[in-house]
């Protein structure tokens, strides 16, 4: 929305109250006289957002008192407005309050609890703020504006849902911290008490839920024979690999944020603790080791603004060669090129994507070799295609790759494609077969995520298994 | 006889709860093995589609219908845009494009932008509350009924009592996993194949067709 109809002045010689509006002082009145004039800044805010052009019918008033009156009128109709906000404004504030929570509430539920009100706090409170949000926020975009952030003129009516969001936000990252601590003790105590044992044969995937409630109880029974120990230890295999590479649990609290572990949610966070606490197992077992650095990529990862995930998986990837782009340049570039698209609706939300003629372009324009494995090229073959992965994440430390979104979030309401950046597999010590991906998703910010390749595959396969491969052999 | 009953109730329930104990993985992969769903997911890929169909627009469910001059038969798809904000159901929009394909070769594979002005956000894209789980199984469900009955509707050969089952289940199927805000976007693909629907006693609830 253009703010250039509200720099309106109303002609003080004729004895008005000026109208002065700017960016920088919205909505304040000032007297001819120059004595400014009292009235509430949220009145303005709701005449702003529900009359159709507030400012020229202010202006044209023919008189101070008309102006007035006109104020008037519209405070008795604001009135009753802000009546009802500030009735929602305590109940949500109180229904959303961590106060509510009792001491003795185990950790993980308290987590999820902080994590619901934080989503509900600024949910609700942007729907009771209604009638005095103005201007409407602009949508994700690069390519416009402020970038889909919220008005400062919003301030004044979310403050209080601002303040208990961050309060609870705050809360709720100390409790995500101490959850990956606890998770990373529990491993280390395991890891401390399996020293020396030879193991294998057992996957990952087959033991997940044995082992993970292992690691929860803290159990394990040091025993030479094997015998006594818990499921995942039952079976014994002499290829134990004396230089492991890094574990894949995060090791500092830098790596934790660059994760992104509850960025889906707290069910989904606690999901992926347990993997990575499984694959630290795995590793330490000599049962499989990863190929690739998903660390080091996931120190790029970005969450998109609209449909731009192929354009930001690029992004990723030209980082990781040390090129200077930026998010909102690469997109930019992308919109002028025709690779990528935005399409305002009639309702106002912007949707973006990217034609899938274009995949790797940008990569290509900036000087890398790629080679595109389109969904109706050749070779199609699933096992071809994952080879080619494969030796991709082997030799050049990933590949991107065109996923069905629902798939690999969890979430029936998309069929819509999504490119993500695979920077790693999991290959079993025992007979080379890959247990699954690490990849970065710019969709929900998270980094090094573990997939296992049954769930990978069936996402990939959605999509025609889609994949650009990439190295810079041809890099100016 | 009673117990005869019971006992057949009981053997009914335990295959259907053995049924349900299947993981999303499963109906996913069952979904994915129909010649439908494979015919579906590679259109948006042709070279009339690519260049008119962002990657990251969902797809709907696919439609038969028939052109009674030429005798040509397949099915039309929706590829529509789906607005996402955290903590909030996503929201499907109007289809932006309608795509065209066919299981035998009887049309050419082809998509078409829609005369559709990029409207209003709709309703929701997928129905509230719906696990992974009930998704995929009433989606495989589906579109295995779809291609049971879609050549039913074709050659407008007289139903048995099987057919007109499956035409029921298609219906159950579709009421429980389509977008509920493309209903009238469904019916005005293919306003034929939904009055051949009614002729054989089923019907979609909510507004009336738009003609």
């Amino acid at each position: 929305m253009s703010l250039l109809p509200y720099f309106a002045f109303a002609i003080p010689d004729h004895g008005k109250i000026v109208w002065k509006f700017s960016e920088k002082e919205p909505c304040v009145f000032n007297h001819k006289d120059g004595a400014p004039y009292d009235n509430d800044i949220l009145v303005c805010y709701y005449m702003l957002a529900n009359l159709k052009d507030p400012v020229a019918q202010f202006n044209h008033l023919p008189t101070e008192a008309s102006q007035k009156e006109f104020l008037r009128m519209v405070s008795s109709k604001s009135d009753p407005a802000f009546a009802r906000l500030a009735k929602k404004e305590r109940m949500i504030l109180s229904a959303n309050d961590p106060k509510n929570i009792s001491s003795d509430t185990p950790l993980g539920v308290e987590l999820h609890i902080l994590m619901m009100m934080e989503q509900r706090v600024l949910k609700d409170g942007k729907k009771a703020c209604g009638p005095f949000l103005w201007p409407k926020a602009e949508d994700d975009s690069y390519l416009y504006k402020t970038n889909g952030e919220w008005p400062k003129t919003w301030r004044p009516c979310m403050n209080p849902f601002y303040a208990r969001w961050s309060v609870l936000n705050q809360k709720a990252q100390e409790l995500q911290s101490e959850e990956v601590s606890q998770t990373q003790k529990k491993v280390q105590s395991l890891l401390s008490k399996i020293k020396g044992f030879k193991t294998g044969t057992v996957s990952v995937a087959q033991t997940s839920a044995q082992s993970w409630a292992m690691i929860n109880q803290g159990e394990v029974v040091e025993s030479r024979n094997g015998k006594e120990l818990p499921n995942l230890l039952r079976h014994f295999v002499s290829d134990q690999k004396s230089s492991r590479p890094p574990k894949p649990h995060p090791l500092s609290e830098l790596e934790y944020r660059q994760r992104g572990y509850f960025n889906r949610g707290y069910a989904e966070g606690m999901e992926r603790l347990k993997d990575d606490a499984l694959l630290s197992l795995s590793h330490s077992l000599g049962l499989s080791h990863t190929v690739g650095n998903p660390q080091e990529k996931a120190k790029n990862i970005i969450y998109q603004k609209g449909g731009t995930c192929a354009v930001e998986a690029q992004y990723e990837v030209l980082k990781s060669y040390g090129q200077n782009v930026t998010p909102k340049g690469l997109a930019e570039e992308a919109f002028k090129k025709g690779y990528y698209s935005e399409v305002q609706l009639k309702s106002g939300e912007l949707i973006g994507g990217t034609f899938s003629g274009n995949d790797g372009k940008l990569l290509r324009d900036h000087g890398l070799n790629i080679k595109v494995f389109s969904p109706t090229g050749k070779p199609a073959a699933a096992s071809v295609r994952s080879a080619e992965l494969g030796q991709a994440i082997e030799k050049n430390g990933g590949a991107l790759v065109g996923v069905e979104a629902g798939r690999l979030w969890n979430d029936p309401s998309s069929s819509g494609g999504h490119q993500i950046l695979v920077t790693g597999e999991e290959v079993s010590n025992k007979n080379a077969q890959v247990l699954g991906y690490y990849i970065n998703d710019t969709g929900t910010g998270e980094a090094a995520r573990f997939v296992p390749k049954k769930d990978f595959d069936r996402a990939w396969r959605a999509h025609g298994y889609e994949l650009v491969v990439f190295n810079e052999t041809t890099k100016k | 006889m009673r117990q005869q009953k019971n006992s057949r109730f009981l053997f009914l329930a335990l295959l259907l709860s053995l049924g349900a104990c299947k993981n999303s993985g499963y109906w996913m992969d069952r979904l994915d093995k129909t010649q439908l769903s494979q015919a579906e997911n590679k259109l948006r890929f042709e070279s009339s589609c690519s260049h008119v169909i962002p990657e990251e627009f969902s797809r709907s469910i696919p439609i038969p219908f028939k052109i009674k001059k030429g005798g040509e038969t397949g099915f039309k798809v929706l590829f529509y845009p789906v607005v996402m904000e955290s903590g909030i159901p996503s929201m499907a929009a109007s289809p932006l494009v309608e795509g065209i394909f066919s299981l035998d070769g009887s049309v050419a594979d082809h998509c078409i932008t829609t005369a559709e002005e990029k409207g209003q956000v709709l309703r929701r894209a997928a129905p509230a509350g719906i696990s992974m789980v009930s998704y995929y199984r009433g989606k495989s469900f589906l579109y295995e009924n779809l291609e049971k009955i879609a050549p039913l509707y074709f050659s407008g050969a007289p139903l048995n009592d099987k057919n007109l089952k499956n035409i029921q289940t298609f219906v159950q199927e579709f009421k429980l996993v389509s977008e509920p805000g493309l209903w009238a976007n469904y019916y005005r693909l293919s306003p034929e194949f939904w009055k051949w629907i009614k002729q054989n006693g089923q019907s979609l609830p909510g507004p009336p067709p738009l003609q």
